[in-house]
């Protein structure tokens, strides 16, 4: 039901405008579903059945709407910025992360010469002071890696992974994306230095992360050194990093 | 598509397999500005092989030394590893991750450490509970020289770690401690502490064929070798030396095309150059070496007591009959 009334909205450039709310929330919970696929399959529990979905992508294609400006314009209608400090709107913890975490997701996959990229730096420096401050954020790393993907470089290298903690579904899920910055990055020059920060601080020597993090910092030093990753991603690699 | 504990594990070692291979196609290709260009990606590994080397995996460690020891780059450790190697020198840690450290030690830059004297120490420690190799005796020394051509740092080196100047290891052609640790003020220090067989090792690990040597320094050696090693009963000492430069001269004569298989950036001034540095301690040596003939000829009472000496150094026998010969009237 839903997707045929999607269908029909996707074919009105008003529609999709008047119900961009709606569609961007369903957005956010089909790839919140698919996030979650993916952390399942790493913790070994089963899948759940995908056939039930649409992969947000198909979703996207219909509407023609650009995926990062929907998680964009969600995020930001969950917090308030006040003299640059950003924070959740009471009651909006949960979403503003999902969000945060989709935004992410698809601006690791956006190609950092496109104009998609440029609209929503400009959508986003609208509302998100260059100098922002994002401790006031329950989880403020997934946004302040959005700020350094979206800001400039002189900015980023004051973005540090000190004190992150998360849970082992979000770090696995900010890992597998940081693959995917960190090749989009190599095929621009070379990998950002705020994603190595997050292989130094994700590897301590005293314990370790989940494997499937280990194996995507891992990945981001070979993809940086210039490995030859096409054997190790027919055996499975691949098969982990699914673009949104 | 699930993964098993199995797969999981095969598409760990797969990719960290892949790191290896790069790093030593890196050392091999000895592509310097590549390496060093890398040194953010490269140090970003070093966690991760301080926790295999836990496990007793050592190959991961090996293969990234192996990539920064052929950089040549002095400090080639990202700054972001300081908090690291604060923790490991910890009393506390296990053997494995101090050794690790002591490793990696050469490849920091101490200065900027914020606590560096208390390091220092830590690391003396450190150094003193790993068990001994040629690998970690050389890292000790070259990141002991380094250390002391700091002129802030130097006093915070405990009077005991310069023994480790004492075990002499095989400093390799690229060697930042070798290099800096011949300026005055290291040799002077050395000189100060007023023992001969820390003064003569200082000597034959700092001399090499590798480097040059400051200039200062080399003045500061010659009055060293003039006044340290000048008594009769130190010729045992100048013969180690003699040997040592010896050895140094018979290498360079080798020419540029030997010396550069393994410094790609030396030339033939280079080589000559050394050759009349080390000419130049030879002839001091020699000269030192006689005016202590002379005067063990015109001392007989010091030849009595060197007579007692070499009668039991079966090796020395030529040399013996040589002294004698030349004492009677």
């Amino acid at each position: 039901m839903i997707y045929l009334q999607l269908e029909q909205i996707g074919r009105d450039s008003d529609a999709i405008q008047y119900n961009k709310e709606s569609i961007a929330a369903f957005f956010l919970w089909e790839t919140w579903i698919e996030i979650s696929n993916e952390l399942q399959e790493f913790d070994g529990q089963p899948d759940v059945d995908r056939r039930r979905f649409f992969g947000p992508r198909d979703l996207f294609h219909l509407t023609n709407l650009a995926p990062a400006a929907i998680y964009l314009d969600t995020f930001l209608s969950y917090v308030d910025v006040d003299q640059g400090r950003v924070t959740e709107r009471p009651g909006s913890e949960q979403a503003a992360k999902v969000a945060s975490l989709c935004l992410l997701r698809a601006l690791s996959g956006a190609d950092p010469t496109s104009s998609v990229l440029e609209d929503i730096r400009k959508s986003y420096l609208a509302v998100i002071p260059l100098a922002a401050n994002f401790e006031g954020l329950h989880r403020h790393h997934a946004i302040n890696a959005i700020h350094a993907i979206l800001v400039s470089s002189r900015l980023r290298r004051f973005f540090e992974w000190t004190g992150y903690q998360s849970s082992t579904r979000e770090h696995t899920f900010i890992a597998s994306t940081l693959v995917r910055l960190a090749r989009k990055g190599k095929q621009h020059g070379k990998v950002p230095r705020w994603v190595l920060r997050f292989v130094i601080h994700s590897m301590p020597h005293d314990s370790q992360p989940p494997v499937s993090v280990i194996i995507d910092c891992l990945t981001i030093i070979a993809v940086d050194l210039g490995c030859d990753m096409s054997h190790a991603e027919a055996s499975g690699l691949r098969g982990r990093y699914v673009n949104p | 598509m699930g993964f098993s504990k199995h797969e999981t594990s095969v598409q760990l070692e797969e990719v960290l397999s892949l790191i290896s291979e790069k790093l030593e196609t890196l050392v091999e290709a000895a592509d310097l500005s590549q390496i060093c260009s890398k040194y953010k990606t490269i140090t970003a590994l070093f966690p991760y092989a301080v926790w295999r080397e836990l496990n007793g995996k050592r190959e991961t460690l090996d293969s990234l030394l192996r990539v920064v020891r052929s950089s040549k780059r002095h400090g080639f450790m990202w700054k972001r590893v300081r908090l690291l190697i604060a923790t490991l020198l910890n009393e506390e840690s296990h053997a494995s991750t101090k050794r690790a450290t002591v490793l990696a030690s050469p490849h920091l830059r101490w200065r900027d450490f914020p606590n560096s004297r208390e390091l220092i120490k830590l690391l003396a420690a450190a150094a003193a509970a790993v068990p001994y190799t040629e690998e970690v005796g050389m890292s000790v020394v070259d990141t002991l020289l380094q250390i002391a051509s700091n002129d802030s740092l130097r006093p915070s080196i405990p009077s005991n770690m310069w023994l480790w100047l004492h075990k002499r290891p095989s400093l390799p052609p690229a060697c930042w401690g070798r290099y800096l640790a011949s300026c005055q003020n290291v040799v002077q220090t050395i000189r100060n502490l007023e023992d001969i067989e820390t003064l003569k090792s200082f000597l034959l690990l700092v001399w090499s064929e590798w480097d040059g040597l400051y200039s200062e320094g080399i003045e500061e050696m010659d009055s060293s070798i003039q006044l340290g090693f000048g008594k009769i009963e130190m010729w045992r000492h100048r013969e180690d030396l003699l040997r040592r430069l010896g050895h140094i001269l018979d290498q360079l004569d080798l020419g540029l095309e030997h010396m550069g298989q393994h410094d790609p950036g030396i030339n033939e001034g280079d080589i000559q150059q050394r050759k009349e540095l080390y000419r130049a301690f030879r002839e001091v040596l020699l000269e030192v070496d006689m005016k202590a003939t002379e005067m063990l000829i015109r001392e007989p009472l010091r030849l009595t007591a060197l007579f007692r000496l070499l009668i039991h150094v079966d090796r020395h026998k030529v040399l013996l009959n040589v002294y004698v010969c030349d004492s009677s009237p």
